[in-house]
């Protein structure tokens, strides 16, 4: 008979608060009630009790020793928790004789709890007050031990739903179940970002503290062994106090600037000294100059701003209630203009001998009235040009020979009254790239230099404006965005010389008509399509006119021509597209030109003597770049030339002797035909494509040798007017030994064709072929720092088949009469020399270099074979530029130059022609007296006055300060037996004021 | 683009107009000396009479130059078959051409080495040399020889670019020297018709004309100069023809007008050649232009040069004219004029120059705007000449000074106080310089000084006037006439 008694017993395996590594867990067996169930045994055992009989418990079975049932892996893993219920047989002695598990939980947690029963020990239960054997209904129970949670949580801003960067996260456990509440605070990352790690499980209280935003509290659960993942929006503060901090006189936005907000002391405004108190705040501007204080309280704050290389200023803002605060400072820079070395793509040097000057520089040189091209004049290989003209002349080359190109495309003429200021307005260039020699083989159709003026962008962070006006002319310009991806610019320039000239002028010469004066304008058009191409129009012209009437008493002529009066207009009109191509995926970029235009030229001086022209122009370039790998590279490209003139032009009657005869030397001047010259509405065509191919490898690319960089190239020309092919092989070489020195070299074919009007057959001779030159060269630079370099170059050229005036003449096999050649190509000439710069870039407030050329250059007489010296040689020629920013908003700059005289042809004695009535002079040897040394200083000095928005400039640019007599040349009287020198400039200042914003 | 088109003319013009305009702002220099003051030798014009000759014919040769006191001038003339250049002082280069010339030249002509001299003396003749077609083929065949020629010969500038059928050109050359190794070098083209067209003609200038240029002034001035019209005088009747001999009386401190008297009966029609690049070879007849240039030893001419030029629709009565100021300092010390006026010799008629041909007249219509226009058909030239036994010709330049019988007061340049300006006048160091000492040397470095430190033309009472008139087809004529101040005006 079993007795059962019904008693539920309850053991719950308690929490082991000592927090293990997951795997280990642990039952207890707690004190508890459980139901006794007696089972009767029958028979007479003592105990037992008869069938039928209630018997009696006594005493209950009392726990006295216990063993613990662990936790099996596999119930770990499957995170089973619960209650296994056994039933226990205590025998008499109080150990557990039998177990069974009457509903378990499986993953081996049932034979666990078994195991750990079996191992009880109670006392034994007493039936009617004898020891007995029971059932016991026993329940183990099983929980998993606590492990810790993770929280990976996320600050953004409410609005915007970007991370907050360094916001203070804090938890909190708000629950009872430690004695010491756990918390932690964490701090955001850059991407707003935090983590708690080991949290132990539980309810905590979560707070976010954002600066500049709204406090934000929560609570949540972390459950033991999960990673909450949780992502919390702070809204803004609102916005107390803002501002705008810009440069002074620019309005450019400062960007970095910092701003620290302190309280002020009594509401009086401090001084602009250091504080010594740390600020409440302390901010920086961000791209666009702008700063944002948020949750800042109401009340009297001293704002200071500070910058490098910008004067500091304090200020003092209230901030009411309800309402925001707002300030617009302009901080002043502590040197304008600084020069300073800008952050920009480095080109990399892959010429030979390019030179470039940047627009800072251009504008400080004095003597160069901010002209880009005269800026050139002061590099080494460029002769001095007399009468500060404008021409280059570059390494024993005629002007002539050195072209100029506005981005790639030629400029069909650089100076107004060929000679005077240039027609580009230098504030659209970024810099000016010159080539004294061996250019690359995109560059062609010239035997001298290279002149490529670079044009900057427009503008297009904010309007701009600027306007200047000196002795001279007066230039106005304006640029600024149309949208995100347009910015516009436009500059027009006009001379007023004409204004005041007539009233300087003696008039009993002759009465200016039209005295001279000149225009010119650019406007150009950026439009960034995509990141990876960019278009831009541009169109730009000039026009020079000048009339001059001689009075009825004075009109010069001889019998062949009289005139009553000179007039003169030159002009071009241009229009230019430009395509960018620079793909991301690709290796490869792409720029496209095409322009077209219309050159005017207007010429009279008398009924049989005048000449005008129309030429249309057209140019279709493309540079294509390819990268192959890092050690090949290919650069390719078309340049088309394509035009037609139409012309009129009439000359009048001459003697044979009338051109001035010297002989072969002619001074220059072709020889005409002795019954002058008619072309009536003539036209000649224009087609001049080109195609050019480099390599530029770099065969020690990864070795320790790198920096080596061999560039051959092939440039083929045609030229149409000649029907000739020009093959132009070129190769050059550049080997950085190492970040301080290089050295570099080339050697080259150049060709040039005549000028148009040489081959026209009414002026020339058509069957000129094209001129030819070799360059040689080697150098070395020196780079010990950034701004400063150090270069020495050798170069060697020879000339050849170059195009002269002549005296000889042909028969016309048609007609059979003789006519002048007036062009041969017998012209032969060389040059070489050395050439040092020592160059301090823009940096420290100072720019400024050493030029000094040591040179030679010598033209052929076709008629003795005898090298004599080349009309522009300068044997020694040296350039001293420099420019310093002075505080106080002033510049200053000076340039010095000592160059050798020019040869010239010294005149022994002259001859009477009665033909003519005059005398003739006779010369002798070519080019056999040098000149007197030329020395002159120039110096300009610039005042700027800053203030907000804007900024006044004056200037006073002087040349020849110290009114040095240099002689350019020589007159002479009727008979030559008389001569005076013709002087250069006297001193000259220049006044000028302009105005930027 | 650039087109090879300046040349001298533009060059020229470019000149005045950038001189006037920079010079009023910078300032220049010193002007030199005008051109038209002569005040020491030189040779101011070379005419051939006829300007162009036909087969059979001569052209006689003559020079205008400046009377040099007590200074014999040794004339030599030459004449070059081929073109000339002024680099080695227009000697003929016949060396150069001697091969090419004689080369198979059956039909080239003969040039014995002694046919370039043309004598000595003030004038010469040069006879036509050979046969139209000798001179023709000659012509041709240097044009041709001279286009093969590589630039690198010194001749091949040298080519004349003429029309062989038409005409040729050859080189007269003259070198005057005046003893101390002083010389001056002079170069004229003759022309040689080888074709049937008509050849030019000299201008004709038959005189120089002098009036005063204010009028208002003749009353006070006729008891002095008689040869002053009175003040109502109508404006042709003023003129006065200047005496060919003898020295008419002037005051300093007036001004004068003076005027070329011009056969305008030689102011020819032409066809000039069409220019080069025309359709057609002539250019419709125009009215040939001339040139006036005016020369004096001293005083102030308003405008030196004139142009006269139908094209341009000018007058011959306006470019023929100028204006000469006397200054008064001019006067000082120069005698006070005598109560009996200076008599005028008379007008001398010479003989037609040999080799003179009539040409047919030349229509000219009506005379330019009125002028009047006189008729004297008197050989122009009016120096006297001696001829010598040999035919050759020399001035007696030291006739001049004895005209009048007035004893003349040495110039003021006369440093050596020897009534005699000399070259050693003009310089402290007695040394006189010519470019032909050294060739090589450029004489205008020399400080910037005059060359020539020569004699001046005349003592400083007696003033030189020359009047020349151009073609522009090589002819020339002029006139020479002198003035003697005889006081100031009051």
């Amino acid at each position: 008979m079993t007795t059962s008694l019904r008693h539920d017993i309850e053991c719950r395996v308690m929490r082991d608060h000592s927090f293990r590594h997951a795997g280990l867990v642990f039952a207890l067996v707690l004190a508890c009630l459980w139901p006794v169930s007696v089972s009767a045994q029958g028979g007479t055992r003592a105990g037992e009790a008869a069938e039928g009989d209630e018997r009696q418990i006594t005493k209950k079975p009392t726990l006295v020793g216990r063993a613990e049932a662990e936790y099996t892996e596999a119930a770990l893993e499957a995170e089973i928790e619960g209650t296994v219920r056994l039933k226990l047989t205590i025998d008499a002695e109080g150990d557990v004789a039998d177990v069974e598990v009457v509903e378990g939980l499986g993953h081996g947690l049932d034979e666990a709890a078994a195991e750990a029963a079996r191992q009880f020990q109670f006392e034994p239960a007493h039936i009617d007050g004898e020891p007995a054997q029971v059932v016991l209904p026993f329940s183990m129970q099983f929980e998993l031990p606590q492990r810790p949670a993770t929280l990976d949580g996320r600050i953004i801003d409410g609005s915007s739903r970007e991370g907050l960067a360094g916001a203070s996260v804090q938890i909190e456990y708000v629950g009872d179940q430690y004695g010491t509440p756990p918390s932690a605070t964490a701090t955001t990352d850059d991407e707003g970002r935090f983590v708690f790690r080991e949290v132990p499980p539980g309810r905590y209280a979560l707070t976010v503290d954002v600066e500049g935003h709204q406090p934000f509290e929560q609570t949540l659960d972390l459950p033991s062994g999960e990673t909450v993942e949780a992502t919390y929006g702070v809204e803004k503060a609102p916005v107390r106090l803002s501002g705008r901090i810009r440069e002074a006189g620019t309005r450019k936005p400062l960007a970095g600037v910092r701003v620290a907000v302190r309280e002020a002391d009594g509401g009086q405004p401090s001084s602009d000294d250091e504080p010594a108190s740390e600020p409440l705040r302390e901010i920086y501007t961000n791209e666009k100059g702008i700063f944002r204080v948020r949750g800042i309280e109401p009340g009297t704050y001293q704002l200071r701003f500070e910058a490098r290389d910008y004067d500091p200023q304090t200020t003092q803002v209230t901030i009411s209630e309800g309402s925001r605060a707002e300030v617009e400072p302009f901080l002043r820079s502590t040197y304008l203009n600084a020069y300073t070395v800008e952050t920009r793509v480095e080109r990399e040097e892959k010429s030979v001998n390019r030179r470039t000057v940047e627009l800072e520089e251009m504008r400080r040189i004095p003597g160069t009235g901010g002209d880009a091209t005269r800026a050139i004049q002061n590099m080494p290989g460029v002769a001095r040009a007399p009468f500060g003209a404008g021409q280059v002349i570059v390494r024993g080359s005629t002007p002539q020979s050195t072209r100029t190109f506005l981005q790639g495309d030629e400029i069909p003429l650089v100076y107004h009254f060929f000679g005077g200021p240039s027609v580009i307005n230098s504030e659209m260039l970024s810099s000016v790239d010159f080539y004294p020699g061996n250019f690359r083989a995109r560059y062609g159709r010239a035997l001298g230099g290279i002149v490529d003026l670079q044009t900057r962008d427009p503008k297009s962070d904010r309007l701009h404006g600027f306007t200047e006006i000196d002795v001279i002319d007066a230039t106005a310009q304006i640029e600024g965005p149309i949208s995100e991806d347009v910015s516009f610019a436009l500059s027009a320039r006009r001379s007023y010389i004409d204004a005041f000239l007539p009233a300087v002028v003696p008039d009993d010469a002759f009465q200016l008509t039209v005295a001279p004066r000149y225009y010119d304008y650019q406007g150009w058009l950026n439009w960034e399509v995509t990141p990876e191409h960019e278009l831009e129009f541009f169109g730009y012209g000039s026009n020079d006119r000048a009339e001059v009437l001689f009075n009825d008493d004075n009109t010069p002529g001889n019998a062949q021509v009289q005139s009553s009066g000179v007039g003169l207009q030159n002009g071009y009109h241009r229009g230019q597209v430009r395509w960018e191509w620079r793909p991301d995926d690709l290796s490869l970029e792409n720029d496209l030109m095409a322009s077209f235009g219309v050159n005017r030229v207007e010429f009279e001086a008398a009924r049989n003597l005048f000449f005008d022209l129309d030429f249309l122009q057209g140019q279709i370039r493309d540079d294509l770049r390819y990268q192959f790998s890092e050690a090949f590279e290919l650069v390719s490209g078309l340049d088309i030339q394509l035009g037609n003139s139409q012309f009129n032009a009439r000359v009048p009657r001459s003697s044979f002797n009338d051109a001035g005869d010297p002989g072969s030397s002619r001074g220059g001047q072709p020889r005409f035909s002795e019954r002058g010259l008619l072309a009536d509405d003539q036209s000649s065509p224009l087609v001049r494509p080109a195609v050019y191919s480099e390599l530029e490898i770099r065969p020690l690319e990864k070795t320790d040798l790198d920096g080596l960089e061999l560039v051959p190239g092939v440039r083929l020309d045609y030229y149409g007017d000649l029907r000739e092919w020009a093959p132009s092989p070129r190769f050059s070489t550049r080997w950085a030994l190492s970040d301080l020195v290089a050295i570099k070299g080339g050697v080259g074919l150049f060709t040039q064709p005549p000028n148009p009007g040489q081959t026209v057959p009414a002026f020339g001779n058509p069957d000129l072929t094209f001129q030819k030159a070799m360059h040689y060269s080697a150098g070395a630079e020196i780079t010990p720092l950034d701004y400063l370099e150090f270069d020495a170059t050798l170069f060697y050229r020879d000339l050849f088949d170059l195009v002269r005036a002549t005296d000889e003449v042909r028969v016309d096999e048609s007609s059979g009469e003789v006519e002048p050649l007036v062009y041969n190509n017998a012209g032969e000439g060389r040059a070489y020399g050395l050439e040092l710069l020592v160059r301090h870039r823009p940096a420290n407030r100072f720019f400024g270099w050493m030029a000094y050329t040591l040179s030679r250059s010598e033209r052929r007489d076709p008629a003795t074979g005898e090298w004599n010296l080349f009309e522009f040689d300068q044997t020694h020629n040296l350039t001293l530029v420099a420019g310093y920013n002075l505080p106080w908003d002033l510049d200053v700059s000076a340039r010095f130059r000592l160059v050798s005289g020019n040869p010239r042809t010294p005149v022994t004695g002259s001859v009477y022609d009665a033909d003519t009535g005059e005398y003739q002079p006779i010369y002798g040897e070519p080019n056999s007296v040098r000149g007197d040394l030329f020395h002159q200083l120039d110096i300009r000095v610039d005042k700027t006055f800053v203030f907000d928005r804007w900024r006044l400039g004056l200037f006073l640019d002087v040349i020849n300060v110290y009114n040095a007599t240099n002689r350019e040349g020589t007159r002479y009287n009727y008979d030559y037996s008389q001569s005076q020198p013709v002087r250069s400039l006297p001193i000259l200042p220049t006044l000028g004021i302009n105005a930027r914003f | 683009m650039t087109i090879g088109l300046p040349s001298r003319w533009l060059t020229w013009i470019g000149i005045v107009t950038m001189t006037g305009g920079l010079c009023g702002i910078m300032g220049c220099n010193e002007p030199f000396e005008p051109g038209w003051r002569v005040q020491s030798y030189r040779m101011l014009a070379l005419r051939s009479e006829p300007a162009a000759i036909q087969p059979g014919e001569a052209a006689r040769l003559s020079v205008l130059d400046s009377p040099t006191p007590n200074r014999e001038v040794d004339y030599q003339w030459e004449w070059c078959p081929v073109p000339t250049s002024a680099r080695n002082e227009y000697q003929c280069p016949l060396d150069q051409f001697r091969d090419q010339l004689d080369d198979g030249g059956n039909d080239a002509p003969p040039i014995p080495d002694d046919l370039l001299s043309l004598g000595s003396g003030p004038t010469a003749r040069l006879p036509y040399p050979g046969s139209r077609d000798q001179v023709e083929q000659l012509c041709t065949r240097l044009q041709k020889t001279l286009a093969d020629v590589s630039s690198s010969s010194p001749i091949s500038d040298l080519a004349p670019e003429t029309d062989c059928s038409r005409q040729y050109e050859v080189s007269v050359r003259l070198v005057a020297r005046l003893g101390d190794g002083d010389k001056r070098v002079a170069r004229k083209t003759v022309v040689l018709g080888t074709g049937s067209d008509e050849l030019n003609a000299n201008p004709g200038h038959d005189g120089i004309e002098i009036r005063l240029a204010d009028r208002s002034k003749a009353d006070r001035v006729r008891d002095r100069l008689d040869w002053v019209a009175p003040e109502g005088a109508d404006d042709e009747n003023r003129w006065f023809p200047i005496a060919r001999t003898g020295q008419t009386p002037v005051l300093a401190g007036l001004r004068y007008q003076v005027r070329a008297d011009v056969d305008s009966r030689t102011l020819e029609t032409w066809r000039p050649p069409a220019p080069a690049g025309s359709e057609r070879e002539r250019l419709d007849p125009e009215t040939e232009t001339w040139v006036f240039e005016w020369y004096t030893s001293d005083g102030r001419l308003t405008r030196s040069e004139q142009i006269f030029s139908r094209q341009d629709v000018s007058t011959i009565g306006k470019a023929a004219r100028t204006a000469l100021e006397i200054p008064t300092t001019f006067g000082t010390g120069c005698p006070a004029a005598t109560t009996e006026p200076t008599a005028l010799e008379p007008v001398e008629q010479d003989a037609s120059p040999i080799g003179e041909t009539a040409s047919d007249a030349v229509d000219a219509g009506a005379p330019p705007d009125g002028d009047a226009v006189t008729s004297d058909t008197s050989d122009p030239s009016d120096v006297a000449e001696e001829t010598s036994p040999d035919g050759s010709t020399s001035r007696d330049t030291s006739r001049d000074t004895q005209v009048g019988g007035d004893t003349e007061r040495a110039n003021p340049r006369d440093v050596g106080s020897d009534d005699v300006s000399s070259p050693v006048d003009a310089t402290a160091d007695g040394e006189t310089s010519s470019p032909e000492a050294d060739p090589g040397r450029d004489v205008s470095e020399r400080s910037d000084t005059s060359r020539e430190p020569g004699a001046t033309v005349e003592p400083s009472c007696r003033l030189y006037l020359w009047s020349l008139i151009r073609d522009e087809r090589l002819g020339v004529d002029w006139a020479e006439r002198r003035l003697r101040v005889i006081g100031r005006v009051d």
